[in-house]
């Protein structure tokens, strides 16, 4: 007679039970040619930052080669203009502020949505999960007029505001789940201890779910970095972040390859550390929790 | 006195939000409205002209408008394919109890971080017909020197490959975390019934994963369909690449009539919106 | 007592701080305004500017620049559609972020609003335009102001190898049907030599080598007013002007001409545009081909290139019944209308400066053979280094040069776009050269009816 308990969850190595591979080799070269794949464009964007001029254009393609740091030195501290290192410092205000914001103001909105049931609570939850579909494509031409007539063009407000709205539904979707699966027993003990329902948000339920919102905050940093579409549009100088500035030549083959791939991969390097952390957490965050 | 303890506390809680989702989405929407009904140029200084509704008019004329939503819906079909079957397969792989499967799955995650933009950077230099490495491998093999990305069918294929190596490893992860979750005693089950191995496959596995592949189906739809990195930075629309948002942005930012594009742009969320509303109902109505 | 001596030290203290303070503030600047002597008076310039040989140039010479002039310079460089869209969206901000923007000649109709006319600028600093070519500055002028001062206005002329053409006994094609039969004869002729380069990039690049071949036929691509007997005049266009012509006789047998030449030209040119063809170019992958002037820096410029020393240079080819007009183009200097009024003498002075014949010579030592300014074509290590601009001055006396078959309108940029998208697709193969013809013209046509030009 089995007990009606909670199954126990899978351990992560284990095999799909009746799925047992004849041969682990064979699967392992798979997995191999699967990462090689995976991890060919790196390479090639990795040794292209390093490689010089001639090297990049030679056909047939050049394998060994002495590398050189020039292209980093180049896209970064200078030469002739607006260096990366400007357009950096603007991602990562932006990202930083947008993502706290978004952070924010998403968890109050969960705890709302999940701990209080109210008429329409079904409609608002709704309305914010689909704002999430919304194509930045269709909305960027509305927002950049409104934008522009507020007055607030290039400027890295704009980018916040914008972004903290793109993250917000996301973070309360992911977070409403989280907060849904503290014990009520917890939250009434301190209701009967005197605490306010905010004081209860603040300093009891949050705490409770701080890796949900680490995993949440990182995921939102990623998107506010990866962002392109509105900082093209609504950032012309002064508030250009790094994906503008790799979107400045397409189109166009023969210029700057080396420093375009350097700062490539600088634009890539924090995202990419914080997948490797976070890989984990990622699966829920990226599907809504409905994997379980 | 609860009650409006209460009130005030959600108004805090949720207003924040709600405000900033409405001055951001619905706002615009309606702007939008109200854009493609006039002559709304980039370039032109002047007030704009009022049109009624013949940017709809010309729209629906327009065979560039009909073929970016088919090219479009292409690329959204093809890709999102070619990453269900690719991430279901490897995922199977994946649970494999070979030793260093699980950092090889943490190293295959890569792509899905990387800024799509530089995706599309790094693919368009693999593909370029001068210079690029994927170029010369099939120069190398004998299939001589291909025009990637200015040949027809295939410059789309090219988005295609650059879509899937980006987003399979996330599909991939999802249905592992999915089998990974069910719970073992599903297949001991199995095994007392008598059930061979594909038995077990196709009557316990893939219904109990199921739900996880209609999700990760479900978003990376939609996502794809609204990509635009992939073009702007490999093609630029040519070559029959031209999708729904790519022809969006070229006519307003690139011809600068912003009122055609706002009229296209209404049509693309109310077009998004009715499936959301379809599909989002479906994912709530299994969650709950 | 005591007290009263501490506090006295005490002030006496601050107060030689204070003093000391104060002596290095002012010692450092005056050592500021020492340094300031240039043009930019230690202030900032911003700029924003296309990748054309004058604008590489001055990335080159960066470091060189700031400290000949005094300041720092920002300058921002981006693609063609890129910088359009800037531009324009910088138009619409309320204070401009930038204090000098590049205009491509044909674009100036369309920067009109956006630009400051110059002429009380001029005036008041006694500007002395003698020196330029009188088709360069009278270039940058609309409606009576003056609002760019040519940095690099260039014509695109026809490069040929010499050496190629010589061996097989030909001479260069002075129309386009000799042209083609010599793309025919030359492609492939030499190993990895295709017949011709051009731009056949889908958008503008295309759109650009459309209108400019439809020129060499005789026409422009709007109906423009006659002015003798092969010219145009583009000083006074009305609403009757502006009705496009993209679907007559002509027009067609452009397209045809850029279908026939496709299997002639190099794999991959349905994707070039200017930088990429003469980089082919240069390393010996055409035999011929379409070249703006100041780009031919890219083989004569470079002594290890392949094709450095060998390419000879004519006019454009021309259709039958026409003759030569090889199209003026390039780029000007303007300043902003929204700039900050703070920022326009700044911005004033260091257009004049960008612009001077010191200036102008430093740009052709670092790869720009562009010389507007007679006293600098006239040079003779300009002339070594940039053998086309012998060529240019010819044709300039000549008066083969002509800037009609690209009408500086405001809706110029759509017509490349329109008819860089459709010809792109029929040289894919996708649809006819009639079909690319009509599409063209219907959707042009259109756009005009919905601005209200006609």
């Amino acid at each position: 007679m089995r007990e009606a308990t909670i199954p126990p969850p899978a351990s992560r190595h284990r095999s799909v039970g009746h799925w047992r591979p004849l041969r682990t080799g064979g699967l392992l070269a798979v997995a191999v040619a699967f990462v090689g794949w995976c991890v060919f464009p790196f390479y090639i964007m990795i040794t292209t930052a390093l490689k010089t001029d001639p090297q990049i254009f030679a056909w047939p393609p050049v394998w060994l080669f002495h590398p050189v740091l020039r292209n980093m030195q180049n896209a970064f501290f200078v030469v002739g203009g607006r260096s990366a290192l400007f357009f950096l410092m603007n991602s990562i205000i932006v990202t930083a502020v947008s993502t706290i914001l978004a952070v924010l103001l998403g968890s109050m909105t969960a705890y709302g949505l999940a701990r209080f049931h109210f008429p329409g609570d079904r409609n608002i939850a709704f309305f914010i999960l689909s704002t999430r579909f919304a194509p930045p494509v269709a909305f960027v031409i509305p927002t950049y007029v409104l934008v522009e007539r507020v007055g607030l063009l290039d400027t890295r407000l704009a980018l916040i505001i914008v972004y903290t709205a793109a993250n917000v539904s996301f973070v309360t979707w992911i977070l409403r789940g989280f907060f849904v699966d503290i014990p009520k027993e917890i939250e009434e003990a301190a209701l009967v201890d005197g605490y306010r329902h905010i004081e209860i948000f603040w300093r009891v339920a949050l705490p409770l779910i701080k890796p949900g919102v680490i995993t949440t905050g990182i995921l939102c940093a990623v998107f506010s970095w990866n962002e392109f579409l509105y900082a093209m549009i609504l950032t012309q100088s002064r508030a250009s972040t790094l994906p503008v500035y790799l979107s400045q030549f397409s189109g166009s083959t023969t210029l700057v390859w080396d420093q375009y791939m350097a700062v490539g991969v600088i634009a890539v390097l924090p995202v990419l550390l914080a997948a490797w952390w976070l890989e984990k957490h990622l699966v829920r965050g990226m599907t809504f929790g409905a994997v379980r | 006195m609860q009650r409006t303890a209460l009130r005030a506390t959600l108004a805090v809680l949720i207003g924040p939000s709600l405000l900033l989702l409405t001055a951001l989405n619905v706002a615009p929407f309606f702007l939008g409205v109200y854009m493609s009904l006039y002559y709304w140029s980039l370039a032109n200084l002047g007030p704009p002209r009022f049109l009624g509704l013949l940017n709809y008019e010309y729209l629906f004329a327009d065979y560039r408008f009909i073929d970016s939503i088919k090219v479009s819906l292409l690329f959204v079909v093809l890709s999102v394919a070619t990453e269900l079957v690719l991430g279901t397969t490897l995922a199977f792989v994946f649970s494999s109890r070979a030793r260093g499967m699980a950092s090889l799955r943490r190293i295959s995650l890569l792509p899905v971080m990387v800024m799509p933009l530089v995706a599309g950077l790094v693919w368009f230099y693999l593909f370029n017909p001068t210079y690029g490495t994927v170029t010369w491998l099939c120069y190398a093999v004998g299939l001589g020197r291909i025009p990637f990305l200015t040949k027809d069918w295939l410059a789309l294929l090219c988005l295609v490959i650059a879509d899937v190596w980006q987003w399979t490893p996330l599909v991939m992860v999802v249905v592992f975390a999915a089998l990974q979750s069910i719970p073992e005693y599903c297949y001991e089950a199995g095994k007392m019934d008598g059930l061979s191995q594909r038995q077990m496959l196709w009557r316990i596995t893939l219904p109990l994963i199921r739900p996880a592949i209609v999700v990760i189906m479900i978003l990376r739809a939609i996502d794809s369909f609204r990509n635009i990195e992939l073009v702007y930075m490999m093609t630029r629309g040519g070559s029959g690449t031209e999708t729904l948002p790519w022809y969006i942005y070229s006519t307003a930012f690139i011809d600068g009539n912003l009122g055609s594009a706002a009229a296209m742009a209404v049509v693309m969320v109310l077009f998004v919106t009715v499936l959301t509303q379809f599909l989002v109902g479906r994912l709530r109505y299994r969650q709950a | 007592m005591a007290r009263y001596r501490v506090l006295n030290s005490k002030i006496a203290g601050y107060a030689v701080k204070c003093c000391f303070a104060a002596a290095l503030i002012g010692l450092g600047a005056l050592a500021r305004q020492a340094h300031a002597t240039g043009v930019l008076n230690g202030e900032t310039l911003r700029m924003i500017a296309l990748g054309d040989p004058v604008f590489q140039a001055m990335q080159n010479m960066h470091d060189e620049l700031e400290k000949i002039g005094g300041g720092k310079i920002q300058l921002e460089i981006k693609g063609y559609d890129v910088l359009h869209q800037q531009v324009l969206l910088n138009c619409r901000a309320r204070v401009s972020s930038y204090d000098l923007i590049p205009i491509d000649l044909p674009q100036i109709g369309e920067y009109k609003p956006c630009l400051m006319d110059l002429t009380p600028l001029i005036k008041a600093s006694h500007y002395n335009s003698n020196d330029f070519q009188q088709a360069a500055w009278d270039a940058g002028q609309q409606a009576g102001m003056q609002l760019g001062i040519p940095l690099e206005p260039q014509p695109e002329i026809f490069a040929y190898r010499a050496d190629v053409f010589a061996k097989y006994g030909l001479k260069p094609p002075v129309t386009i049907e000799q042209m083609l039969a010599d793309a025919k004869r030359l492609n492939n002729a030499e190993p990895g030599m295709a017949g011709m380069c051009w731009n056949g990039q889908r958008g503008t690049p295309l759109g650009q080598a459309f209108v400019q071949i439809l020129g060499d036929y005789g026409q422009p691509p709007i109906d423009e007013p006659r002015k003798g007997e092969h010219d145009f005049d583009i000083t006074n266009l009305k609403p009757a002007n502006m009705h496009p012509l993209l679907d007559t006789p002509k027009a067609l047998a452009v397209a045809q001409l850029l279908k026939a030449l496709l299997p002639y030209s190099p794999p991959g040119v349905l994707d070039m545009a200017w930088g990429d063809s003469y980089h082919v170019m240069a390393e010996g992958g055409c035999a011929m081909g379409y070249v703006w002037s100041g780009y031919t820096s890219t083989w004569s410029s470079y002594p290890n290139a392949p094709a450095h020393g060998k390419f000879a240079y004519v006019p454009h080819p021309h259709g039958p019944g026409a003759v030569n007009r090889s199209p003026l183009g390039g780029w000007f200097l303007g300043i902003p209308k929204n700039i900050d009024p703070s920022r326009v003498k700044l911005a004033w002075a260091a257009l004049r400066w960008l612009t001077s014949r010191g200036m102008m010579i430093r740009y052709t030592e670092h790869g720009d053979c562009v010389a507007p300014r007679a006293s600098v074509s006239d040079n003779p290590q300009v002339i070594t280094r940039c053998p086309v601009v012998e060529a240019v001055n010819d044709f300039a006396q000549k008066g083969e040069l002509a800037a009609w078959q690209r009408p500086p309108i405001p809706q110029i940029q759509f017509i490349y776009n329109t008819l860089g998208a459709q010809m792109h697709e029929m040289l894919e193969g996708k649809i006819s050269a009639k079909q690319a013809c009509e599409s063209s013209q219907r959707i042009v046509d259109r756009q005009m009816r919905l601005q209200g030009v006609y």
